[in-house]
């Protein structure tokens, strides 16, 4: 058993942790606000029907319709999407979006215009008409009937012989497995929902692809960042999926801005073996363990966190994760992802459209 | 000459028969008017070459059109000579009438299919140089055509026109500035392609494929280079100068204010637009209006080129003027981003007229996302949010329905500090609508946060939060009100329907069957239209309650700070107006914030108690005259108090109208009436009613060593502390300064103080001792010296 903590000065040029984070305590977001004050007495009886269901108290480690997890041999499903660093976005519902092969054909030509437009107003004008973009369909990605088929979004550019060279923009529009939608089931015929997009490439066509999307189907995207909950969730999920011992070690970064002057972060990392071992002492195992319960994210991650409470007499409980990492997955604050294993490619992919349709629905209509 | 001699003068030129002499602008009219003439009436026999006098008409006509310009009707008239068949007029000729054509302030559409007429009629043959100038023309004063849909019909013709070399390039142009999605045609982007292959690829052509490029890029799918961003050629710089200047001067004698309102309409949308452009690469926070979506519709969706002039819909972007809007109102179609909408007031009426639920949705989803994720609480965001929630709070007001703000304040509230965008947020609780959780998920979501704030925060920000509460009362009874109306029109319209008895049998068989089924569907909507009120009414029940004590609470706090007092009297007045202004029967009396405003100190407050007391009492005395009026009827009304009375938490205040209710209820009103009167008027203190105190585990007996010393008239009009400088004042013009005087001396003249008391601007107190003492009561009116029950 180790555990290591790199204490990192305040580097300014480091743009990757120069997310603000939200005021609220996210952790209290899951618990009802009768329960998180006691101490006010109402004169009136309590409300029934508090949980609104906003937010589920467990999420899924494996599919609903699978009894094991992903192996290895699984990898070619994920094609593309293992290995990269995305950014993640959320996606509001797409108003009158066509699943169907003839419709994406003209979406392509539609995006092909919206990013030659964007290109002619740019400085680079002479390589303008120079992107192709292709729609497709990603069949891996589709665990339940009820959930979209995943779209993938890819911008080629041309060469100079007016041959599609190298891919400049990526993205993936994900629903994956979600308990509740947020659309009502009489409207559901007139919107698509992907709660999430993964995003890897250039930022100026990254905007042009979001644009035309917010254009096109009446939808808004926005950056989705991670809190100190959110992480807390995707490191005792991906925990579940660690490989064996030479794996790298567990990344758990702490954050110390507006704490403490002249410190930004804490990296703890912990061998991947003692992790592996107090999920597998917890849980069992992800075949037998189906979904964690918000009680079990907590006991799993609060024992990691009491280990290096006795070891660096820091406590950790009271702060903020920014980072975490493991074998199979490494996620920031900011919205960054990097998936290294397939089998942990539904947890972390259904996970982060728990977090993103749970906020949501938090912003929805009492009667929905 | 002096002015006398100057009257003399015109006075003999008069009587002598002799014109007066003409302004300079009528003669230059008469000139005008002149040459028109001439030209239109131009003999065919008789040359031109060498004609003085027609050379001298020309030259007038230049002049004063190239000075003020033509009318519509002269332009209209000129373009027909230009067009006309005469052999004599030369193509010089012709061309300098061209040049003539100077609008003084509006080019009618008439004038230019008139234009589009003489250059078809030779388009075939050979287009001179003549079309050409004329198509220029048009051009010129595209700007300032008094409407568009007439010249958009000829789109197809115009197109035709690019098969002329001479004419291409203004042909192109023209087509640009005409061109919409619609337009944008398999057949038009091949002819275009075909013209690139045979001339190269020309500037002006490129410009047309692009604008067809951005409506249709699935058509035009070819790389097009934008290097070269100036399509079409600045011709015609002086005479284009020449029509700006005419029409400026004209425009500059018009004030703003008396332009046409679809003109101005018209312009604020390009000014908008234009701003829009400056601020590039911003992301705005609400979308502009666009029809962006029409380009991936379906392929059967596509407009062909008989189908758009007949299609059902129109897109909201093609909308210039609000005629066109009142004309289209029920084909128009929303904008790509239906968000647009937040700062479109047009586009809410539409929402409003014409309620489109997949547009509501579309509208809810997007704000709900943009409060989930793009609501960003940092001071860098802050005047973009308070932006966006002005634009919401609009929206609110004018189009009602939008369930998203209450779930926005439910998770806003509690993280609110009272202070960031508090005018806006204040006026969003306001507008909240009566929640179907009822009163525990209204208190918990809204109240509870809400009040923590009130009672850790100053008296302006306590005062705001009340009259926020105050004004949502106002909208749920305004609410009520209207469910009210709605009701009786409808049993109205149910008992109009009925078959009358002279109708023959088989049609009042028919009519029957129809109006039993009529009937039960309205009985349907009856009941929930009742479920609704009631439920309403509850809510307004508890908010008073909970005000009731709120504003008790803030007033000691505060130490019965002015401006919350007022903000409490203005509670108090507007549910005293309950039954006689929004017809909700229901008296609900706030009986602790009457006795901590009746310990005010200052005059102005204690009117107002006076005055709202007697509001009250005459709003018991209608509603229980309507009760008892509509005794066999279905009226129930509610007559209670905020302590005594008031049912627990938990009974359906709505289903126990009972009689011991509305006793106590009165009895409650009684006791504070009395205590008004005993204290302001009769110098009695608070009076011992057993059964009153009793209920409302209260007693207001006083401490055995202070009860001696305490005065009984201590707090009258005259001696009270709030009277003090009203009754030295009174007391100083009575007996005057020098003097002295005690406020006791004016008990023997009460009569006259009441007078005094009106005379600086406070005739409640008068009012109220009229109304509720039964000696100074006039005979013809009830003798009640209080409500009875």
């Amino acid at each position: 058993m180790a555990a290591v903590a790199d204490i990192e000065p305040d580097d300014p040029r480091d743009d990757l942790h120069s997310n603000k984070r939200t005021t609220v305590n996210p952790r209290f977001r899951d618990v009802p606000r009768s329960i998180m004050s006691p101490w006010f007495k109402s004169p009136y009886t309590p409300r029934r029907g508090l949980i609104k269901l906003a937010t589920p108290l467990s999420r899924r480690l494996i599919p609903k319709l699978r009894t094991a997890s992903m192996s290895a041999d699984d990898e070619h499903q994920f094609e593309g999407l293992l290995k990269k660093q995305w950014r993640t976005y959320s996606l509001s519902p797409l108003f009158n979006f066509k699943p169907h092969r003839a419709v994406l054909v003209k979406y392509e030509r539609s995006l092909d215009a919206a990013l030659s437009q964007a290109q002619s107003t740019s400085a680079d004008i002479l390589n303008s008409g120079a992107e192709k973009s292709h729609f497709s369909f990603y069949n891996g990605l589709k665990f339940n009937s009820d959930d979209p088929a995943a779209l993938r979004i890819q911008v080629w550019e041309k060469n100079a012989t007016g041959h599609e060279s190298k891919i400049v923009l990526e993205a993936f529009l994900l629903c994956v497995e979600l308990s509740m939608s947020p659309i009502p089931a009489e409207l559901k015929a007139y919107f698509t929902y992907y709660p999430v997009v993964l995003v890897a490439g250039n930022k100026s066509k990254t905007t042009v692809l979001f644009d035309w999307l917010e254009h096109h189907f009446d939808c808004r995207s926005d950056l989705l960042t991670l809190t100190d909950a959110d992480l807390r969730h995707l490191l005792a999920h991906c925990s579940a999926f660690m490989s064996g011992n030479k794996s790298p070690p567990v990344l758990m970064q702490y954050s110390l801005e507006d704490k403490c002057e002249g410190i930004q972060y804490i990296n703890c990392k912990l061998e991947a073996h003692y992790c592996k071992q107090l999920w597998e002492r917890l849980f069992s195992s992800p075949s037998t363990k189906r979904e964690l319960f918000q009680s079990d994210v907590d006991s799993f991650v609060d024992h990691l966190e009491q280990l290096l409470e006795h070891l660096m007499s820091i406590v950790f409980k009271k702060l903020s994760l920014s980072e975490v990492g493991t074998s199979a997955a490494y996620i920031s604050h900011a919205g960054k992802i990097k998936l290294f294993s397939s089998s942990v490619v539904y947890t972390a992919l259904h996970v982060l459209c728990d977090i993103a349709n749970d906020r949501y629905l938090e912003m929805a209509p009492r009667d929905q | 000459m002096s002015a006398y001699t100057r009257g003399k003068a015109l006075e003999e030129s008069v009587s002598q028969g002799m014109e007066p002499p003409e302004s300079p602008t009528k003669q230059q009219e008469k000139r005008l008017e002149k040459a028109l003439h001439m030209l239109t009436h131009l003999d065919k026999t008789t040359s031109l070459r060498g004609n003085i006098q027609f050379h001298l008409t020309l030259d007038n006509l230049i002049q004063v059109a190239m000075s003020h310009g033509l009318s519509q009707d002269q332009l209209t008239t000129l373009i027909t000579v230009i067009g006309s068949q005469n052999p004599k007029l030369t193509q010089v000729i012709r061309c300098k009438l061209v040049k003539c054509l100077i609008p003084s302030y509006k080019v009618p559409q008439a004038a230019v299919v008139k234009v589009f007429h003489i250059i078809a009629a030779n388009v075939l043959a050979n287009p001179t140089n003549l079309h050409s100038l004329l198509l220029r023309w048009v051009l010129l004063v595209f700007d300032h055509l008094d409407g568009y849909d007439r010249l958009h019909r000829l789109y197809g013709l115009v197109f035709s026109f690019i098969d002329s070399v001479r004419l291409l390039p203004h042909a192109c142009q023209l087509l640009f500035l005409l061109t919409r999605r619609e337009d944008v045609v398999l057949f038009r982007v091949q002819k275009l392609l075909d013209l690139i292959r045979l001339q190269g690829p020309e500037p002006c052509i490129m410009g047309l494929l692009m604008i067809y490029k951005v409506y249709c890029p699935h058509l035009v799918t070819i790389r097009l280079n934008y290097g070269n961003k100036v399509f079409f050629k600045n011709h015609d710089s002086t005479w284009r100068a020449t029509i700006e200047a005419v029409v400026g001067q004209a425009r500059a004698g018009e004030h703003w204010e008396e332009k046409d309102e679809d003109v101005r309409t018209a312009e604020k949308r390009r000014e908008r637009v234009q701003r829009r452009r400056g601020a590039k690469r911003q992301k705005l926070i609400v979308p502009d209006v666009h029809a962006a979506m029409q380009e991936v519709e379906e392929e059967e969706d596509l407009p062909d080129e008989h189908t758009h002039t007949t299609s059902a819909r129109v897109p909201y972007v093609q909308i210039d003027t609000f005629t066109s809007f009142l004309e289209n109102l029920d084909k128009i179609e929303y904008p790509s981003q239906v968000s647009a909408v937040l700062q479109d007031s047009q586009l809410q009426l539409l929402m409003m007229c014409d309620p489109d639920p997949v547009a509501m949705a579309r509208l809810s989803l997007w704000i709900q996302h943009l409060f989930a994720f793009g609501f960003k609480k940092t001071d860098e965001e802050s005047k973009q949010n308070e932006e966006l929630l002005k634009m919401l709070l609009h929206f609110a007001q004018n189009v009602q329905g939008l369930p998203v703000l209450e779930a926005f304040l439910c998770n806003y509230l509690p993280t609110w500090d009272g202070r960031r965008y508090a005018p806006v947020i204040l006026c969003l609780i306001s507008c909240l609508k009566p929640s179907t959780g009822g009163w525990d998920e209204l208190y918990f979501d809204i109240l509870q946060p809400v009040l923590r704030l009130y009672y850790s925060s100053d008296v302006y920000l306590k005062v705001g939060l009340v009259s926020s509460l105050t004004k949502l009362l106002h909208n749920w009874a305004t609410l009520f009100s209207q469910s009210e109306k709605s009701a009786t029109t409808a049993s109205a319209a149910i008992s109009k329907s009925k078959p009358s008895s002279s109708k023959g049998e088989g049609q009042a068989e028919a009519s029957k069957s129809v109006l039993s089924e009529d009937s039960a569907r309205e009985a349907d909507r009856s009941s929930v239209r009742e479920a609704d009120q009631s439920s309403v009414r509850d809510l307004i029940i508890y908010l008073i309650k909970c005000l009731d004590t709120a504003l008790v609470l803030g007033l000691r706090m505060e130490g019965d700070h002015l401006l919350l007092q007022r903000a409490a009297l203005e509670f108090v007045e507007k549910i005293s107006e309950l039954y006689s202004k929004f017809s909700l029967p229901l008296i609900c009396f706030p009986t602790r914030l009457f006795y901590r405003l009746l310990l005010s100190d200052c005059p102005a407050t204690l009117a107002l108690v006076c005055s709202c007391v007697n509001m009250f009492r005459s709003s018991i005395t209608t509603l229980r005259e309507a009760g008892q009026r509509s005794a066999g009827q279905s009226m129930q009304y509610m007559l209670f108090d905020t302590v005594s009375s008031f049912p627990t938490h938990g009974d359906d205040v709505g289903q126990s109208p009972g009689s011991v209710s509305h006793k106590l209820g009165l009895d409650a009103f009684n006791s504070v009436l009395l205590d008004v009167m005993g204290i302001l008027w009769q110098g009695r203190m608070f009076s011992q009613r057993k059964r009153l105190h009793s209920s409302m585990c209260m007693d207001y007996r006083l401490p055995k060593h202070i009860e001696p010393t305490l005065h009984s008239k201590a707090l009258t009009v005259f001696q009270g502390p709030a009277f003090l400088g009203l009754a030295y004042k009174f007391l100083s013009e009575a007996q005057g300064t020098e003097s002295k005087v005690h406020p006791t001396q004016i008990e023997k003249f009460k009569e006259i103080y009441l007078q005094f008391l009106d005379r600086e601007g406070f005739p409640q107190f008068k009012e109220l001792v009229d109304m509720n003492l039964k000696s100074r009561k006039p005979a013809e009116q009830g003798f009640e010296d209080s409500v009875r029950p």
